[in-house]
């Protein structure tokens, strides 16, 4: 193997893995303070790409696309939020799973409906071209590692420095004792779920360049993201980017060496990590629930 | 005593949570049907001893001993096979099951001398599982009226007089008791009370954890204080009680 | 009234009446909905019995549909032998993943099936492509020539067969129901450690259990595969995951008769919309949310006691039941 295509393969692992993060995230946020199991999330990733889509289409920027996505996400997010995830917080994860896949289901039908069945393809806003040690790499694959890696770091901010942080950390621990803090755990629950969304939308925007978008995208990803929240461990951020940048390297040498491998060398991945951590890598124990 | 002659010992039992350590270096001795007592304030580590000697919890270092045996790595349910039962705090039964059908299941374990085979739990029909005793005991526990309610409506009271019945039932060899008395009332308690004197007593150890202090004067030959995972005191009843440490440390009195 | 009618007279009811819409609706509806009703069964008792939640159960329905398949298809050309064969394959292959995914908690053993279908409908659709022909799938309906007993390249011979096995489901579900197993998978349900602290091993029930439910989701894949007389990938897609999650759930879950109710109702919604509807996505989404706002036990919760009042004027005596 060349040394060309050795690096050009690692980025191309870092770029996917830059996804699946933000996707990934948004799926583990959702675990980790409302114990909900956040199928929906996949609908926001679809929107943000198909935002993407339809404002470039008109000839706008991309970036200005991928805030549409967002904001159209986090208004279909916080609507979703208010009218439905409010009636299951009580109820087990069951419910939540099963409901959202359920608005999973039918945001594929109302993109089918709107966009047809037809892929539609993304133009990269950078179409720059950097040479590395003898093979030329697309710009835009490190703008995506390090617009990823920079929301990275804000999240860990956010998470660690502002008060809705540190409430929503306090969430993850045990939300009963957070309420019984004073804290209103319901608008914790509200935030958490419109950044999960964000985190969703931003997803599907920058993957949409690298793929084409199209309405069963959400469920394409939709295995992967979830072996990558599990082998992590549910609820667990840190796991969740580690977890990313193994699933990435993997799935992008999976393509290099043996194309049926990127599919599943993560679920043997994961059943491996079953076998020695039946809660995931990083995954506690002393989650409620 | 030695550990030949005890029936349940821990040696070292150590167990740590982070900076909290709720077992540390606890030596217990529990003989053939000797009816003993744990008092200690809360957080002292009680349950955690309990969950240590079932198997739910891995010590750190130390070994538990069961009849001579050293059963520290068997699995909850080998060790229930053994003969050790035990209730939890949380009055813990199977609230989708009717009350009968918890009894039944836990008779039906007793049954199979210990070891259901799915194959056995297969092929018996469920009202097959019948005995004088699961009569007897829905009628003392006064369940006849609901028997055949889900368990998961009863009062916490019967909850928890349910369970100790799907404990006793199998006759166990030690019997572990988790704040039995708690939330009850007077009269469910002095009901509890008669059961373990009347069906137990006598004919396997009792190992009770309880707040409720002055309800285990007349029921218990032995008690021990147990405070920040450390035994400070074992005794009778009134030595535990007068026992400076336990004084010291438990009621927070210094004797001048 | 003698007591084999007392004990089974709702079979006879049941199954009578199924029988008898055979005559009333067009048959690719009703064989289409009796081998959905096996799955169905499978799937409730499952998440209603042992409260296990599992997104994937399209792939225990396509192992047997593909065991059949492959078998009908490259070795033997009877299908009561390549029925036979997915069975054995669905049995083999819930024994491997039983003891390896029901090590898991609830979250991750559910997200994981849904992982495991992902991986399945890739493996059968491009990794096994000189085996399964990919998405062009297996064309056998020809070749199932050697059939001793039912020709089962008739549809009203096939539905006899569907209706037979159903029925010998049903007995098993409702025998499981009055058996010590049945009260342990329940009990796993309500509260694992404490039947673990009986003594049981309850990683020995739910594998039984899992391994019974997805053997019988594989019977009933096994079953399409010979009405159809083909298989393909399309039956693993991840969007027919919830197709028997909204079908349980409907008639409600872990009860017997709602599973039957729930497959009925179901394909007869889904025949409707697919004629009338071009994306039948969306209605089923709205549907799994609007039942997913009530509880577990679906509509059967209201149909129940109608039921039940009307099988006591039946019987004209009062019934003692044990509580479910
Ligand atoms: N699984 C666990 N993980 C972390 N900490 C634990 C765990 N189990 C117990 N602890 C801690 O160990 C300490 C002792 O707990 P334990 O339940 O044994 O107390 P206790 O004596 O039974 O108290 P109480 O009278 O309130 O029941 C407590 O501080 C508790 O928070
Ligand atoms: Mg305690």
């Amino acid at each position: 193997m060349a040394v060309s295509d050795l690096i050009s393969t690692v980025i191309m692992g870092f770029a996917v893995a830059a996804v699946y993060f933000l996707l990934s995230m948004s799926l583990s946020l959702c675990f980790g303070v409302m114990r909900i199991v956040s199928l929906d999330q996949f609908v926001y990733y679809s929107v943000g790409a198909y935002m993407t889509y339809l404002v470039t289409a008109h000839q706008a920027s991309f970036w200005s696309g991928l805030l549409v996505g967002v904001a159209v996400s986090c208004t279909l997010a916080w609507a979703i939020e208010e009218t439905l995830f409010r009636r299951l917080y009580e109820k087990g994860t069951m419910f939540s799973m099963i409901t959202s896949y359920g608005i999973l289901l039918a945001g594929i039908g109302v993109i089918k409906y709107i966009w047809g069945l037809v892929p539609r393809p993304v133009m990269a806003p950078i179409t720059g071209q950097v040479a590395l040690l003898g093979t030329t790499l697309s710009l835009y694959r490190f703008v995506v590692i390090g617009l990823s890696a920079l929301i990275y770091v804000g999240l860990q901010l956010f998470l660690e420095k502002t008060i809705v942080g540190k409430a929503i950390r306090a969430g993850i621990e045990d939300a009963d004792k957070t309420e019984g803090l004073g804290i209103d755990i319901y608008k914790i629950f509200t935030v958490t779920f419109l950044i999960s969304a964000a985190l969703s939308a931003l997803a599907g925007g920058l993957h949409a360049p690298l793929i084409m978008v199209e309405p069963e995208m959400g469920l394409k990803i939709m295995g992967t993201a979830f072996m990558i929240v599990i082998i992590g461990g549910l609820g667990s951020i840190k796991g969740t980017a580690v977890s990313s940048l193994l699933i990435g390297q993997v799935v992008a040498f999976g393509f290099l060496l043996w194309a049926p491998g990127a599919e599943t060398a993560p679920f043997v991945i994961m059943l491996l990590v079953f076998l020695v951590r039946p809660r995931g890598l990083f995954g506690s124990a002393y989650l409620k629930r | 005593m030695s550990s030949e002659e005890a029936l349940l010992g821990v040696e070292n039992l150590t167990k740590r949570f982070g900076a909290v350590c709720p077992a540390n270096g606890v030596n217990y001795k529990l003989r053939e049907n000797q009816v003993a007592g744990i008092i200690g304030p809360n957080g002292a580590g009680k349950t955690t001893f309990f969950n240590l000697v079932t198997g739910l919890c891995i010590p750190d270092s130390g070994n538990v001993f069961f009849q001579g045996g050293d059963i520290t790595r068997l699995s909850p349910q080998k060790r229930v096979q053994l003969g050790i039962r035990r209730t939890f705090q949380l009055a813990s039964v199977f609230d989708n099951l009717c009350v009968v059908d918890n009894i039944r299941v836990a008779y039906y374990q007793k049954q199979r001398a210990g070891r259901p085979s799915l194959g056995g739990m297969f092929l018996t029909e469920l009202v097959g599982v019948h005995s004088e005793t699961i009569d007897e005991l829905t009628e003392g526990m006064g369940f006849a009226n609901v028997a055949h309610t889900e368990a998961g409506g009863l009062s916490l009271g019967n909850k928890r007089k349910l369970e100790l019945a799907m404990a006793i039932i199998a006759e166990p060899k030690v019997l572990l008791l988790d704040e039995p008395f708690a939330g009850l009332s007077e009269m469910e308690i002095s009901q509890i009370v008669e059961m373990l004197k009347n069906r137990c007593a006598g004919k396997m150890s009792i190992l009770i954890i309880e707040h409720k202090i002055t309800w285990l004067k007349d029921l218990v030959d032995r008690l021990s204080v147990l405070v920040n995972g450390e035994l400070v005191a074992d005794g009778t009843y009134q030595e535990a009680l007068e026992s400076p440490q336990a004084r010291k440390s438990y009621w927070k009195l210094i004797e001048e | 009234m003698p007591r084999w009618l007392k004990r089974y007279g709702d079979i006879l009811l049941v199954f009578g009446a199924v029988g008898l819409l055979r005559l009333a609706l067009p048959v690719p509806f009703v064989i289409h909905a009796v081998i959905f009703a096996i799955y169905t069964m499978a799937f409730s008792f499952l998440i209603g019995r042992l409260g296990l939640v599992s997104f994937g159960q399209p792939v225990y329905l396509s192992i047997g549909a593909y065991g059949t398949g492959i078998y009908l298809a490259r070795f033997g050309t009877n299908p009561y032998a390549g029925l036979f064969v997915g069975v054995v394959v669905g049995i083999l292959f819930s024994l491997l993943i039983g003891s390896l995914l029901l090590r898991l908690t609830g979250d991750y053993f559910a997200l994981a099936n849904l992982a495991l279908c992902a991986v399945g409908f890739f493996f059968f659709q491009k990794a096994l492509v000189s085996v399964t022909n990919g998405d062009t799938g297996l064309w056998y309906l020809a070749r199932m020539s050697s059939t001793p007993i039912l020709n089962l390249r008739q549809p009203n011979n096939v539905f006899v067969l569907a209706l037979i096995l159903a029925v010998l489901v049903w007995l098993l579900m409702k025998y499981i129901d009055s058996s010590v197993y049945g009260a342990a998978c329940l009990a796993v349900k309500g509260n694992e450690t404490k039947l673990q602290l009986l003594g049981y091993d309850t990683f020995g029930v739910k594998w039984l259990a899992f391994v019974l439910a997805n053997a019988t989701a594989a019977l009933a894949g096994a079953l399409y595969a010979i009405y159809f007389g083909f298989v393909s990938p399309a039956s693993m897609e991840l969007v027919r995951a919830p197709e028997v999650i909204v079908a349980a759930l409907l008639g409600g879950a872990g009860t017997l008769y709602g599973p039957l109710l729930g497959a009925f109702l179901y394909i007869a919604m889904q025949d409707l919309v697919s004629t009338h509807v071009l994306y039948w996505e969306l209605f089923v989404g709205i549907m799994v949310v609007l039942i997913m706002m009530g509880d577990e036990k679906g509509i059967t919760t209201w149909l129940k006691p109608i039921f039940r009042s009307g099988w006591q004027l039946v019987s004209r005596r009062p019934k003692i039941t044990r509580t479910p």
